[in-house]
């Protein structure tokens, strides 16, 4: 189309010289807000270094790691929902279930038993997308009635037993406990499960879509843009992480346990925002921020341990930790 | 008349930007002010920081006698600086009362204990004063858009304010509402309290104001009695140079029928909406709020279910449930509200532009960001959006220029139907000529367009017709040969007495 005559002479000039200042401000900003994250981790581990011998062995990072993983990808696929503008109270409750289940068809061939948990969860997303894009019920009282289902199935199934995983022990095992390369097993999965997730973020439609109903849910719907499905899809993204998650947890123990996901969603949600995603809208975030932010979860975690703070004590920490987290983050918006 | 307020050298950074340059700026007392200047000309930045929401950097205000040292938007209005917003900050569930003094309810004896016999009492005399006729027990949200603008100005006025800064007071006024609201301001100059009316519309500035203020680029221009200043000389002023404006239509250019629409009901919004459009024309939509107008076209657009009624493109029946499908029907929508429908504030402009054809982007549903960022960039040049790149956030951009964003997320779906919803309102002038000429530029290139507008220069300048609404219905459809502002009004009153 050529209306480029509509264009009012006088308008260039001034163009030319606003843009170059204020590109360096953004660029200033912008790195700013990526290398604050890593600052911070960087910060954590020279305290951590400082105040305690054990800290800085690469045994111990490796077990943080290890012990992340779980909670990095219930986070992961927070970041999702949280990213879409909305709130996932329930991965605690289905990672519950979703655990059981698996370890309830452990008979079944392994990677068979990795499809069903992921489609297990991905079930539960798809319901509790349902009733927010469909029924129009909140995402927190969705979320929160749908985790609560979740718990009672898992009691349901294992009669509120653990279930010892006794087929397919030796994958499992070393699933959950096995190192390749140096680099514990289940890191590698979390962090290949974290790229593609982040993969699908930064350069699909779909991601794009995401953040755009963060960012505004209405002009979204207003630009011919599906809405509903997409708010339904964050749910299911975050539901087929909390199944992967659920195989990582009955790697580590051998056990199908009724209550693991019990206090993981404060925490996997805690990480999605010191990870840097906006919690409430602005559609600002990324998957890639929430595994930073799982990391600095775990880290502070293990620093409690290795300096013997009461567990109590820790509880109250972590509360302080993440309303912190989210006042900076409100803040920045 | 005595200087009410005084600034001097006020200045203004914001990082490498100069928002503000030594600007002077006076108000008299009982003065209307009227403040013009286009966007990013530093209007809002000085507004802001004569009410305490910004600091300024250097610079002296004086305000009733004293020097202005307020360091927070409280502050300010207790010392009896008042501002009324574009955007509404009424409480839509609460009565009109309780609005006007929220905040500062008279108590009873008990502390906590609301005397509403008193605030009632009180809210009329505040009513009154202004001219304005509603009662005080009428819930905001049941008051039509000009009323809730009277309620706001009653507000600020009842916080005793001593100088009142309207915002684009008119933007979203048809012109009878915009009539009371003028009387309401010349109650106000009777009461010696100062006005200062920032508006993009020049006719209404030169109708309301004493003296008016341009700025440009963040400096101060000039000032000069409203008398002795003509819009030509106002609008040199304000653009430095001189303006192209919209050139009245070509009436030989319109095709066949691309669109019918055939007895549109919805609720009580929309009754029997029956009419047509053709292949590269510019239908005007005109009605006063409450007309239905943008209730049709979000019908039309698929955002509000029908009651009843068809729908025919291109000779075809089409049902159009959602924007989804309008999309597919190859329909856009430049929203009457910016901020609400139209951008994604915290996204680049460059998406924002691309949001609604980023699956034309694609292979595999994998964006190619080198042909998404070449499309922006090829909009931003076309529409002339002054951005620092594609990646800035829309938030960051003026009204004028987020405007053209959401008209090139539009372009770029390359539709064959327009609906505009006041696509100039809070638009500078010159951005508003831009916006004009682009769009009978396309209607020559063949895109139909339906656009809403309450203001009739605009509907009058730029239509091959007219459909007026009145009250959900179709009260006329004015052909280019009988379209002027007085059948425009005529047709409105003429169906006023048919009912």
């Amino acid at each position: 189309m050529g209306f480029e005559d509509v264009k009012v002479s006088g308008l260039e000039s001034a163009k030319e010289d606003a843009p170059a200042k204020s590109k360096r401000q953004i660029n200033i900003l912008g790195i700013a807000r990526k290398y604050g994250m890593v600052l911070a981790l960087i910060v954590l581990i020279v305290i951590g270094t400082v105040l305690s011998d054990a800290f800085l062995t690469s045994r111990n990072l490796l077990n943080v790691a290890r012990q992340v993983s779980v909670i990095g990808l219930l986070a992961a696929g927070e970041t999702f929902v949280i990213l879409a503008g909305g709130i996932d109270l329930s991965v605690g409750g289905v990672l519950s279930a979703s655990a059981i289940f698996a370890a309830f068809n452990q008979n079944l061939p392994f990677p068979l038993i990795v499809l069903i948990s992921i489609l297990f969860g991905m079930a539960f997303g798809l319901t509790t997308g349902t009733l927010v894009s469909r029924a129009g019920i909140t995402p927190f009282i969705a979320t929160m009635g749908m985790g609560t289902v979740g718990d009672g199935v898992a009691m349901l199934l294992s009669g509120g037993q653990p279930i010892f995983v006794n087929h397919n022990a030796s994958i499992f095992s070393t699933l959950g406990n096995g190192n390749f390369a140096l680099i514990p097993i289940p890191v590698i999965i979390m962090v290949g499960c974290i790229g593609l997730g982040q993969l699908f973020l930064s350069s699909t439609t779909g991601g794009v879509y995401l953040k755009a109903l963060g960012g505004n849910e209405e002009a979204t719907f207003w630009s011919g843009v599906n809405t509903r499905n997409y708010r339904t899809l964050s749910f299911v993204l975050s539901g087929a992480f909390v199944g992967m998650a659920a195989i990582l947890a009955i790697a580590r123990t051998s056990v199908g346990d009724p209550v693991i996901g019990q206090g993981t969603t404060l925490d996997a949600i805690s990480a999605v925002v010191i990870g840097g995603t906006y919690l409430g809208g602005g559609g600002v975030g990324s998957v890639a921020g929430t595994l930073l932010g799982a990391f600095m979860m775990g880290i502070i975690n293990n620093l409690f341990n290795l300096l013997n703070v009461n567990a109590y004590w820790q509880m109250v920490a972590k509360g302080v930790i993440i309303i912190s987290a989210v006042y900076i983050g409100t803040r920045k918006k | 008349m005595t200087t009410l307020l005084k600034a001097t050298g006020i200045t203004k950074r914001f990082g490498g930007i100069q928002a503000l340059n030594r600007v002077d700026f006076e108000v008299d007392k009982g003065e209307v002010h009227g403040l013009v200047g286009e966007n990013g000309a530093g209007k809002s930045t000085l507004m802001k920081i004569l009410t305490g929401v910004y600091q300024k950097d250097d610079g002296q205000i004086w305000f009733d006698g004293s020097e202005l040292l307020t360091k927070n938007p409280m502050q300010c209005r207790q010392k009896g600086i008042g501002i009324v917003f574009q955007e509404p900050t009424l409480i839509r569930s609460l009565d009109v009362k309780t609005n006007i003094f929220l905040g500062r309810y008279p108590i009873r004896k008990v502390p906590g204990l609301v005397d509403w016999k008193r605030l009632r009492r009180d809210a009329l005399v505040v009513l009154e004063e202004l001219g304005i006729s509603i009662d005080p027990d009428t819930p905001v949200g049941n008051l039509a858009f000009g009323k809730r603008q009277m309620i706001e100005i009653a507000k600020v006025v009842a916080h005793n304010a001593k100088l009142i800064i309207l915002d684009e007071p008119t933007s979203a006024l048809s012109d009878l509402e915009k009539d009371s609201l003028f009387s309401t301001i010349a109650r106000l100059k009777q009461k010696g309290v100062s006005v200062i009316f920032i508006s993009h519309r020049l006719p209404e500035i030169f109708e309301i104001a004493d003296r008016i203020t341009v700025m440009r680029d963040g400096r101060h221009i000039g000032t000069d009695y409203a008398a002795d200043l003509t819009t030509d000389s106002l609008i040199r002023m304000m653009v430095g140079r001189t303006l192209e404006t919209a050139p009245y239509r070509e009436p030989d250019t319109v095709g066949e029928d691309i669109l019918r629409v055939e007895g549109l009901n919805r609720g009580p919004v929309l009754k029997d909406v029956s009419f047509s459009l053709r292949k590269g024309e510019i239908l005007g939509v005109f009605g006063l709020v409450g007309s239905g107008r943008t209730e049709m076209a979000r019908a039309l657009f698929g955002i509000d279910r029908i009651d009843s009624g068809e729908i025919w493109l291109n000779g075809q029946k089409v049902v159009i449930r959602s924007p989804v499908e309008a999309v597919k029907h190859g329909l856009g929508f430049v929203p009457e509200s910016r901020k609400e429908h139209g951008i994604i504030p915290l996204m680049g402009s460059g998406l924002n532009i691309t949001l609604s054809v980023l699956n034309r982007c694609t292979t595999a549903s994998v964006i190619s960001w080198g042909k998404q960022e070449a499309m922006a960039k090829s909009f931003i040049n076309k529409l002339g959006i002054k951005v620092s790149g594609p990646k800035q956030a829309v938030l960051n951009l003026s009204g004028g220029n987020q405007q053209k964003v959401v008209v090139a997320k539009w372009l770029a779906t390359n539709p064959r139907i327009l609906i505009l919803d006041e696509p100039t309102r809070g638009i500078d002038v010159g951005a508003k000529a831009e916006i004009h000429n682009l769009i009978i530029q396309l209607s020559k290139e063949g895109l139909s367009v339906i656009m809403i507008s309450s203001e009739m220069e605009e509907v009058t300048r730029l239509s091959d017709r007219v459909l007026v609404l009145y009250e959900g219905r179709v009260a006329g459809i004015l052909n280019r040969e009988d379209l002027s502002e007085e059948n425009l009004l005529r047709s409105i009153h003429g169906h006023l007495q048919a009912v």
